[in-house]
C-alpha cells in the first residue's frame, strides 16, 4: 500500500499519544493478569516437579508405605532377599527458617552408601568433594546449596539452627551442593541433605523410611526383580513410579488452578472489553477521516488494512508490555499461590518464577487475538459503511440507536444460553463457555439499559439540577456509540467485583457456620505443622495420656489425620473417637443419621461431599482403602458436608484405623471441659505440662479464628485478581472518557462562548461520567449476582465439590455501586480539568 | 465537446420503516467537458443526494448515471472506488484534509492512490501547490493553516490527479467572501483550463454566478437549467 496512506494512519497515535498509550496499557493489563496467573501456577508446579526429580534422581521406581511409612526391615529384605543393590532408603520432612518462619526447607535423609547410582548431585563425582563422608562422621551434619546457606546465614563448619516441628534444631553445615546446571542448582535450593539416621531422629521417624528408591532395569532381569519384590513386600508397601507419585500430588491443585483460571478468564473478558472499547473508539473517532479517504478513492479493503495494521501495532506493543508486566506480576502472585498451596495442599518451596513457553505463548495469542477480534467489528463496520454515511456522525449514532433494541434481545438470549449451558452441562469447560456467554450477553444488554435509565432519570435530573444536568443525561444517550462500550466495560468490571465478593462472602459464611458446627471441643492440642490446614506432624508419644489424666477434663477425643493414596489424587483420611455427643457435629448430604452411627461403629466409613462428587460415590457403595493389610473395600454409610479440603475425606473410628494401619500416632486431641470451665486457663495448664515439647495448644475460639484466617489467606489471591480487574476497568473507562470528552472540545468551546462558566463545564462533564458510572453500577448489580451464582453453584461445585450457602451481603452491592460511580467520576476529572481550562476561542477553532 | 456527466431518469429514495421518502424524481442532467455547473436548491431539496450519486459514493435506485462513458450505477463498490480514485476530485465545505499528513502529503495522496509515486508524484504535487500559492507551506500540518489556505490545499488535492470531474460541495460555505472568491477563481480557472467538468453544490449567488450553467433542484425535481448570468 502507498506510503502516504500509511502515514495518514500510523501518525494518528502520535497526534493523540495519551490515547494510544492508554490503549496499549489496556491491552497490556488484560494480557498481564492472564499470564501472571499462569506463570505463577506453572512455576509452583514446576518447582515441585523439579525438586521431586532432583531428590528422586535416577530412580525408576519407588516403594511407598502407609501413613507410618515403611519399616526399615523392608530395605534389608530388598537388598538381601531380592539382591537389588540399586536401592536407596529415603526419609523426608520439612523445617522452617528460624529468622523467617514462612520460609520452608525440605529435609532429605539419605544413606550415603546407597546413593551413588541415584543422585549424582549428592555424590563426590557430581561436584561435592567430601561432604557425604562428613555426613557420616559429624553429628547433625547437613549439606545444602550456597544460596540456601546464605539465606540461613550458615557457614561451613559452623553450627546454625532451623525449626523442626516447632522446636529449634541445631545443625552443622559440612558441605555445599554445587552443580553446573542452573535449573538443577535452583532445585537444590531450600534442600537440606543429611544422613538418614539423623533425619529419622530429627523428624521422629526412628525405624521408619518414607520411601525406598529403586533402579529396576527394563529387561528380563528387571521383570524378575519385580516378581520377586511382589513376594517379599508387606501388604501396605506399594511399588510406584516417581512420575506417578509426583503427578498425583500436583493434580491435587487442579481445582485451585481451575478456580484461578475462571477468575483470570473474567479479567481477560474485562481486558477484551477494554481493547474493544479502545479500538471501537479509535475507529469511531476517525469516521470523518475514513469517509474522506473513501471519497478520495481509498477502497474498503485498504481502509480495513489500515485500521488492522494500526490496531496490530497497538496489540503488539500492548502484548509485549503485558508480557513484561505479567512476568513482574507473576513474581508477586507466586508468593500468594505458593502460600495457598502450602496452606492447603502440599509443601512447595518456590521463590522465583520459571518462564516456560506455554504461558507466554498463551499471553501472546490472547493479546493479539483479543485485540484483533475487538478491532474486527468496528473496522468491518467502518469499511463497509458507504462514505456518504461515514461522513455524517449523526448517521452513525442513528444506526447505533437502531441497533440497541436488537442488541438487547440478542444479549438476553445469550445470557439465557449461558445459564442453560452452565445448569445443564456439568463440565468445567461448559461452565466457562456459559460464564462467558452470560458476561457478553450482559454487555449487550447494557446499551438499552443505559437508554432506559437515562430516560427515567432525565425529568428528575432537570428538576433537581437544572438544564445542565438534563444536557448531561441527553449527551450520554446521543453519544451512545461511544458511551455504551465504556459503560459495558465498567459494568463487567464492577460485576466481577460483586461476583467475587459474593463468592468469598458465601464461602466464608458457609465455612464459619461449618466450623461452628464441627469444632466443638474446648481446647485443641496438636504438633506444629508446615501445612496450615493439615495436621501432618504426629503428636509426641505420651501427650494423650498426660492430657487425659489432667484434672478438670470431661473427656479427650483422639484424632489422626493422614494422606491416603488412591489411584488418582490422595484423599485425607481421618480416624477419630466418635461418641454420641459428637453426632451433632456432622451435617449430612446423604444418609440416615439413625443408621449411620451404628454402621460406622461396626464396619462402615463416612465420606465427605467433595469425595462423593469427585468419585461419584453414594451411600451403599464401597470405597477401596489401601491399608497396611492390603486393599479393603469399606462400605459407605453417610456423606457429610465438609469444607476442609476438596480432595475428599474418608472417616472411620480410630480403633479400626489402628487395626488396618501400623500407625500408633495421633495428630491432635480435642479436649472437652465441663460447661463452666475456663478454656484459656486449660490452655495454659496443658502448655505448662509440656515445657520442652513443641505443641500447639489452642482454645476453641483461637482455632476457629485461625481457621478463618487461613480461609481469608487463601482468598488473598482472589482479592488481588479482583483488584486487578478493577484497575484494568478503570484504565479503560479513563481512556474512554478522556478521549470522548476531549473529542467534544469544540462543543464545549461553544458552550463556553454562550456563557457557561468553567464550574458549569466541570458539572456537565462530571455529571455525564458520573451517570455512566451509575448505569454501569446499576446494571452490574443483577449481572454480578448472576455471575456469583455461576461461580458459587456451578464452577465451585464442579471444581471443589462444595455446596455453599449464598451470602446476600448488601454492603457488597453498595460498595460496587459506589466504586462504579467513583471510578467514573475520577476518570472524568482529567478531561473536565482540561476542558474547563481551554479558551473558548481556541476550542471553537479546533477541527 | 465530450459528455462527462449524463444522468437519465435518476430516482433515489430511502425506506424509513414502513414509509418511503423519495428524494430524487426522474432527474435528467448532463455536463460536458470544460463546463462549470452550479447545482442550487433549498436545504433538503436533494442536492447532496444528487452529488453523492454522481460521485459514486451512493447508488441511484433507478436510472442511469453515466460518468465519462461508464454507467457507475452498475459498478460494484470496489469498481466505483477505483472509478472515484481515478476520475473524480472532491472539494468539501469543511476541507476534510487528513490531519495526520502534511500539506504536501495531502496532495500526494490521490497521486499515490493512482499509482504515481516518487519524484514524478512529488514534482506534480509541488506544481499543484505552486498553482494554489502554497508551495512554501508544503511541510506544514493542515491545522496550522487558515480556512482559506486549507481549502486551497483541498483544491490542489482535488485536481492533482487530473480527474474528469471535480465535485465541490459548498466550497466557499465556510469562508469569508474575499477568500471564498479567491477559491472560486482558483477552482474555475484550474478546472476550465484543463477541460474538466466542475459541479458545485451551493447556496451562494456568487458561486452560482461564476458557473456556465445553473441547475436548480426543488423537492427532488430539476426545475430550471439556465446560465449563471440569467440567475
Amino acid at each position: 500500500m502507498m506510503r502516504v496512506l500509511w502515514l495518514s494512519t500510523l501518525r494518528w497515535p502520535l497526534r493523540r499519544p495519551w490515547q494510544a498509550l492508554l490503549a496499549i496499557v489496556g491491552v497490556a493489563m488484560g494480557v498481564a493478569v492472564v499470564i501472571a496467573i499462569d506463570i505463577a501456577n506453572e512455576s509452583a508446579r514446576r518447582a515441585f516437579l523439579l525438586s521431586t526429580a532432583t531428590v528422586t534422581g535416577r530412580a525408576t521406581d519407588q516403594l511407598t508405605g502407609g501413613p507410618n511409612g515403611i519399616p526399615e526391615a523392608v530395605f534389608r529384605r530388598i537388598r538381601v532377599d531380592v539382591g537389588l543393590r540399586e536401592s536407596a532408603p529415603v526419609v523426608e520432612g520439612y523445617a522452617t527458617s528460624v529468622t523467617t518462619p514462612t520460609h520452608t526447607l525440605q529435609i532429605l535423609g539419605i544413606d550415603p552408601f546407597s546413593e551413588a547410582p541415584f543422585r549424582s548431585e549428592l555424590t563426590p563425582s557430581g561436584g561435592l568433594r567430601d561432604g557425604l563422608a562428613q555426613l557420616l562422621t559429624q553429628p547433625d551434619a547437613v549439606l545444602m546449596s550456597r544460596a540456601t546457606a546464605t539465606m540461613l546465614g550458615a557457614t561451613l563448619g559452623q553450627p546454625f539452627a532451623v525449626t523442626i516441628a516447632g522446636a529449634r534444631q541445631p545443625m552443622v553445615l559440612v558441605g555445599l551442593l554445587e552443580t553446573g546446571d542452573a535449573a538443577t542448582q535452583r532445585a537444590l535450593d531450600d534442600l537440606l541433605i543429611t544422613d538418614i539416621g539423623v533425619a529419622q531422629h530429627w523428624l521422629g521417624k526412628v525405624g521408619q523410611l518414607d520411601r525406598i528408591d529403586l533402579i529396576i532395569p527394563a529387561d528380563a532381569r528387571g521383570a524378575a526383580v519385580r516378581t520377586q519384590l511382589a513376594t517379599v513386600l508387606p501388604p501396605g508397601v506399594r511399588l510406584t513410579t516417581p512420575t506417578q507419585r509426583a503427578q498425583s500430588t500436583t493434580e491435587m491443585t487442579a481445582s485451585f488452578e481451575i478456580n484461578l483460571n475462571a477468575l483470570s478468564l473474567l479479567a481477560l473478558v474485562v481486558g477484551m472489553f477494554l481493547i474493544y472499547n479502545t479500538m471501537t473508539f479509535a475507529v469511531v473517532q476517525r469516521r470523518p477521516l475514513l469517509g474522506t479517504l473513501r471519497c478520495l478513492g481509498v477502497s474498503q479493503g485498504e481502509i480495513a488494512r489500515l485500521m488492522l495494521v494500526e490496531g496490530s501495532v497497538i496489540a503488539v506493543l500492548g502484548t509485549a508490555l503485558g508480557i513484561a508486566l505479567g512476568i513482574g506480576l507473576a513474581q508477586l502472585l507466586l508468593g500468594l499461590v505458593a502460600r495457598t498451596i502450602n496452606d492447603i495442599y502440599f509443601v512447595v518451596t518456590v521463590n522465583t518464577i520459571t518462564l516456560t513457553f506455554w504461558p507466554l505463548f498463551k499471553g501472546v495469542v490472547l493479546g493479539l487475538l483479543a485485540s484483533l477480534v475487538a478491532l474486527a467489528i468496528p473496522t468491518w463496520e467502518a469499511a463497509r459503511t458507504p462514505p456518504r454515511t461515514v461522513l455524517r456522525r449523526s448517521s452513525y449514532e442513528e444506526q447505533t440507536r437502531r441497533l440497541v433494541p436488537i442488541l438487547g434481545w440478542l444479549g438476553l438470549v445469550l445470557m439465557l444460553f449461558g445459564g442453560v449451558v452452565m445448569w445443564q452441562i456439568p463440565f468445567i469447560l461448559a461452565s466457562y463457555v456459559g460464564l462467558l456467554a452470560l458476561t457478553l450477553g450482559a454487555a449487550m444488554v447494557t446499551p438499552i439499559a443505559t437508554v432506559a435509565v437515562m430516560a427515567a432519570i432525565r425529568p428528575l435530573a432537570v428538576r433537581l439540577f437544572g438544564l445542565i444536568a438534563g444536557m448531561a443525561v441527553r449527551d450520554v444517550v446521543t453519544s451512545l456509540s461511544r458511551t455504551a462500550v465504556a459503560v459495558a466495560a465498567l459494568m463487567i468490571a464492577v460485576a466481577v467485583t460483586i461476583a467475587v465478593g459474593l463468592m468469598v462472602a458465601s464461602f466464608r459464611l458457609t465455612v464459619v457456620d461449618w466450623l461452628t458446627t464441627t469444632i466443638r471441643a474446648d481446647v485443641f492440642v496438636s504438633a506444629p505443622a508446615i501445612t496450615a490446614n493439615r495436621l501432618d506432624t504426629p503428636l509426641p508419644a505420651g501427650v494423650y495420656e498426660k492430657v487425659a489424666a489432667l484434672p478438670g477434663i470431661d473427656r479427650v477425643r483422639r484424632y489422626r489425620s493422614t494422606m491416603l493414596p488412591t489411584d488418582t489424587t490422595p484423599v485425607l483420611q481421618i480416624a477419630l473417637d466418635v461418641t454420641e455427643a459428637d453426632h451433632a457435629a456432622f451435617l449430612w448430604a446423604e444418609g440416615d443419621p439413625a443408621q449411620i452411627w451404628p454402621a460406622f461403629n461396626r464396619d462402615a466409613i463416612i465420606i465427605s461431599e467433595p469425595l462423593a462428587l469427585r468419585h461419584r460415590l453414594h451411600v451403599g457403595d464401597t470405597f477401596m482403602m489401601r491399608t497396611d493389610r492390603g486393599d479393603v473395600a469399606m462400605p459407605i454409610v453417610g456423606v457429610f458436608y465438609d469444607y476442609g479440603t476438596e480432595l475428599g475425606v474418608v472417616m472411620q473410628p480410630i480403633e479400626r484405623y489402628q487395626q488396618f494401619f501400623d500407625d500408633p500416632h495421633l495428630s491432635s486431641l480435642g479436649v472437652y471441659l465441663p460447661t463452666d470451665a475456663d478454656s484459656e486457663a486449660m490452655v495454659t495448664t496443658i502448655r505448662d505440662q509440656f515445657p520442652t515439647t513443641a505443641l500447639m495448644v489452642r482454645s476453641n475460639r483461637t482455632l476457629r479464628e485461625s481457621s478463618v484466617a487461613i480461609l481469608d489467606r487463601t482468598f488473598a489471591i482472589t482479592n488481588v485478581l479482583q483488584l486487578l480487574a478493577t484497575i484494568v476497568a478503570f484504565v479503560g473507562i479513563f481512556a474512554a472518557l478522556t478521549a470522548m470528552q476531549l473529542e467534544r472540545v469544540r462543543e464545549f468551546g461553544m458552550l463556553r462562548a454562550i456563557g457557561l462558566d468553567p464550574r458549569q463545564l466541570w458539572q456537565l462533564v462530571l455529571s455525564e461520567t458520573g451517570l455512566m458510572g451509575l448505569v454501569a453500577g446499576l446494571v452490574a448489580l443483577p449481572v454480578g449476582t448472576a455471575m456469583a451464582w455461576a461461580l458459587i453453584f456451578v464452577i465451585n461445585r464442579i471444581s471443589f465439590g462444595w455446596t455453599l450457602q449464598f451470602a446476600f451481603e448488601p454492603h457488597i452491592y453498595l460498595n460496587a455501586l459506589i466504586t462504579a460511580i467513583v471510578a467514573a467520576l475520577l476518570a472524568g476529572i482529567v478531561p473536565a480539568w482540561r476542558i474547563a481550562r481551554i479558551a473558548p476561542a481556541l476550542a471553537l477553532r479546533e477541527e | 465537446m465530450s459528455m462527462i456527466v449524463e444522468l437519465r431518469n435518476v430516482e433515489k429514495w430511502y425506506d424509513e420503516g414502513t414509509t418511503r421518502r423519495q428524494v430524487l424524481h426522474g432527474v435528467d442532467m448532463h455536463i460536458q467537458a470544460g463546463e462549470r455547473v452550479a447545482l442550487v436548491g433549498k436545504s433538503g431539496s436533494g442536492k447532496s443526494s444528487l452529488l453523492n450519486i454522481i460521485s459514486g459514493i451512493d447508488y441511484a435506485n433507478a436510472g442511469d448515471v453515466i460518468i465519462g462513458g461508464s454507467d457507475i450505477n452498475q459498478l460494484s463498490e470496489a469498481a466505483r472506488t477505483q472509478f472515484r480514485r481515478k476520475h473524480v476530485g472532491f472539494v468539501f465545505q469543511f476541507f476534510n484534509l487528513v490531519p495526520t499528513l502534511t500539506v504536501l502529503e495531502n496532495v500526494l495522496l490521490p497521486l499515490e492512490l493512482n499509482g504515481v509515486m516518487g519524484a514524478t508524484a512529488h514534482t506534480r504535487a509541488m506544481q499543484m501547490l505552486d498553482q494554489v500559492g502554497l508551495a512554501d507551506r508544503a511541510s506544514t500540518a493542515p491545522d496550522r493553516l487558515s480556512g482559506g489556505e486549507q481549502q486551497r490545499v483541498a483544491v490542489a488535492r482535488a485536481l492533482v490527479h487530473d480527474p474528469l470531474l471535480v465535485l465541490a460541495d459548498e466550497p466557499t460555505g465556510n469562508l469569508d467572501s474575499d477568500t471564498g472568491e479567491q477559491i472560486l477563481q482558483l477552482l474555475t480557472h484550474l478546472t476550465g483550463a484543463a477541460g474538466r467538468a466542475l459541479l458545485m453544490v451551493t447556496h451562494s449567488r456568487e458561486v452560482a454566478a461564476s458557473a456556465d450553467r445553473v441547475v436548480r433542484i426543488q423537492a427532488g425535481h430539476l426545475v430550471d437549467d439556465s446560465t449563471g448570468v440569467q440567475l
